[in-house]
């Protein structure tokens, strides 16, 4: 179904599978006065690769149901250092490694009951269970290059993982007007989490050539994040729908503990365009590919990316 | 009576004759075939211009232990660039192809020098860039069996790589002021053979190149002031490929791949670093066909491998049938 003759949420009886890889260039951030960072010049730029996994069904022509998830792999690189002292020299490389699935999804939507023609509007909520492991898994430091007990190089390898660790409720609504080829989408995200969560820091110490480590607990509250996100689409052909979005997100109210003390997170905000399309292949497989640009931003990284998603559409229970 | 059944013979005899009429395709078909329905070789007067955009990231590698690790120094490089591919068809089953990359390669590295005695800390950074024309390439493709009959054919072709890329480091001013090369500095010839079979919407095809190196010389490192005898190593690439149609105009290619590369000599002996290298590769290529023009995407991603390069690469490419 072409973008402009659908509505917002899936017909009876449909299921669709959606499939995605983003593959993203974080080469830039912008610090707390919205001025832009690189992040090459600072030695941390990094690449990221998520695949994307969603499921939806529609219960009725109105209400529809879906889960998603990810998995995503980044390595992000921090400055090499080098202490000299004499003809001795310590180097010291760090990297902080993102690796694992992601929590599990479970929305519910459900939209306006009249058939649509020009206009929708629907209304979404749901739940970001912590299926994922939160916690950092144990640092694997190693020492490497070794030349004397006063030349060789440290590695320092952190291993984290992507979950949240907590529940986050979150609530969206949308709305979709066409005109002819032409239409309008804007939505409106707000997620907050359950309750606060616990995890660990590793700390390590060196002894000869071996680390030992042991974890401090500590308290944090995930941030509260608002998303605005417009569109304007054209479709230029029964099965070519072009794009242009726009994507505003603002994170505020978490905190995070260190030595016992509270510290709010800084509060960050975002703002993207993402042209693309949407192919229709053929009735049930669906491609759409965009690229993410980030205009402004303040206290936050500013990923370029893209992404492609193969959509499969089918009515599984039909005879 | 007998002018009735003459009459059912000669209506018989024309539904038959309109039921075993294939459709003719006409030059301009010819050039719309996808990627699947195109024969092995471009027809006898056809030509194909395009350009593919490729581009990497150096994040991971294989290491000699098959592990895909990180590297570990702070450091940010990428190798992108334009391939132009020309394409022509001497005869239905004769086609020569030429390919002039420009590349162009940026590595950056960051570090902080420490001396506690002084008590000083220095920012030490340099950004090593290059541009410009890499090594090209000119390749003869034989059908040596016919696809015509069969839809079947086995493909023979020969490659020849100029070094026409600069081979040595260029603007030397110092250890990490320079312009790094990007030819290889050697001529290298590539033989191989490639089986293919279309079964619509399918084709299938299956491949084996071995690539000798010959020997070259160059200099190996900026400081160095003459260049140094060296031959790389001689590579095998084999693969296997399915490719089927999504739609009448858009193809999923499928491929499988694997590239052996033997130990590289530097002043005829083998060095004690070197290491025999090898990748196996997956790369989905979506390939768009519209009228005479193409367009695909593909990403080539290492999935095993040892003493290699681990990073995806991207590759758009764009290509028009004259």
């Amino acid at each position: 179904m072409p973008y402009n003759q659908r509505p917002l949420t899936l017909y009876k009886g449909q299921l669709q599978i959606n499939a995605g890889y983003q593959f993203a260039v974080r080469s830039k951030s912008y610090n707390a006065d919205g001025e832009k960072i690189s992040l090459k010049t600072d030695g941390s730029a990094s690449i990221m690769h998520t695949y994307i996994f969603e499921l939806k069904y529609g219960i009725t022509d109105f209400i529809e149901i879906g889960m998603n998830s990810y998995y995503l792999r980044n390595g992000i690189r921090s400055e090499s250092g080098v202490t000299l002292s004499g003809s001795d020299a310590v180097t010291t490389n760090s990297l902080n490694e993102y690796k694992g699935f992601g929590d599990l999804t479970l929305a519910a939507a459900f939209r306006i009951p009249i058939e649509y023609k020009s206009y929708d509007v629907s209304l979404k909520g749901g739940i970001t269970l912590p299926s994922a492991e939160h916690q950092p898994s144990e640092p694997t430091h190693a020492i490497t290059d070794y030349v004397s007990p006063n030349t060789y190089t440290v590695n320092y390898h952190f291993n984290n993982n992507n979950g949240i660790g907590v529940p986050i409720y979150f609530f969206a609504g949308s709305a979709k007007i066409t005109l002819s080829k032409i239409s309008l989408e804007a939505s409106g995200n707000y997620s907050f989490p359950a309750k606060e969560g616990e995890s660990i820091r590793w700390n390590w110490t060196l002894i000869g050539s071996k680390f030992t480590y042991n974890s401090i607990p500590y308290n944090y509250l995930p941030d509260r994040t608002l998303t605005i996100n417009g569109s304007v689409h054209y479709q230029a052909a029964g099965w070519l729908d072009l794009f242009l979005s726009n994507y505003y997100s603002k994170t505020s109210s978490g905190w995070t503990e260190y030595y016992n003390l509270k510290y709010a997170n800084p509060e960050t905000a975002l703002f993207t365009i993402e042209p693309g399309f949407e192919l229709q292949v053929s009735p049930s497989l669906t491609i759409y590919q965009y690229a993410g640009f980030h205009l402004t931003g303040t206290n936050t990284d500013a990923p370029f990316y893209l992404l492609t998603t193969i959509r499969f559409n089918m009515f599984p229970f039909w005879k | 009576m007998k002018r009735i059944v003459n009459i059912l013979i000669l209506t018989l005899a024309t539904l038959v004759g309109y039921g075993q009429t294939e459709k003719q395709l006409v030059p301009s078909d010819l050039k719309q075939l996808t990627v699947v329905t195109e024969p092995s070789t471009l027809y006898k007067g056809f030509f194909r211009a395009g350009t593919a955009l490729s581009y990497a990231v150096v994040d991971k590698y294989f290491t000699n232990d098959r592990n895909k690790e990180y590297f570990l120094n702070s450091a940010w490089a990428t190798n992108s660039g334009f391939n132009f591919i020309f394409q022509y068809g001497i005869t239905d089953r004769f086609q020569v192809e030429a390919a002039f990359p420009l590349a162009s390669n940026i590595r950056q590295s960051e570090s902080r020098l420490y001396v506690p005695s002084a008590d000083t800390t220095v920012e030490y950074s340099f950004t090593l860039k290059s541009k410009g024309i890499g090594d090209c390439y000119l390749t003869l493709k034989y059908q040596i069996m016919n696809e015509k009959a069969s839809n079947t054919s086995l493909i023979g072709s020969i490659d020849v790589t100029i070094p026409t890329g600069e081979k040595n480091p260029t603007y030397i001013k110092g250890e990490t002021d320079y312009d790094p090369p990007l030819g290889n500095g050697c001529f290298a010839t590539t033989a191989g053979l490639r089986f293919r079979k279309i079964q619509y919407p399918y084709s299938y095809s299956g491949y084996l190149y071995y690539t000798y190196q010959l020997p070259g010389s160059k200099i190996m490192d900026p400081s160095d002031t003459r260049e140094t005898e060296f031959k790389d190593g001689n590579h095998l690439d084999a693969g296997v490929n399915f490719s089927l149609h999504l739609n009448e105009w858009i193809a999923l290619t499928n491929e499988a791949n694997l590239y052996y590369r033997s130990k590289d000599k530097i002043d005829g002996k083998i060095p004690d670093y070197a290491n025999i290298s090898w990748a196996v590769s997956y790369e989905p290529r979506l390939v768009f066909q519209i009228k005479r023009f193409r367009i695909s995407e593909a990403v080539r991603i290492p999935v095993f491998g040892k003493s290699m390069g681990a990073d995806p690469i991207y590759v758009l490419l764009a290509q028009y049938v004259f």
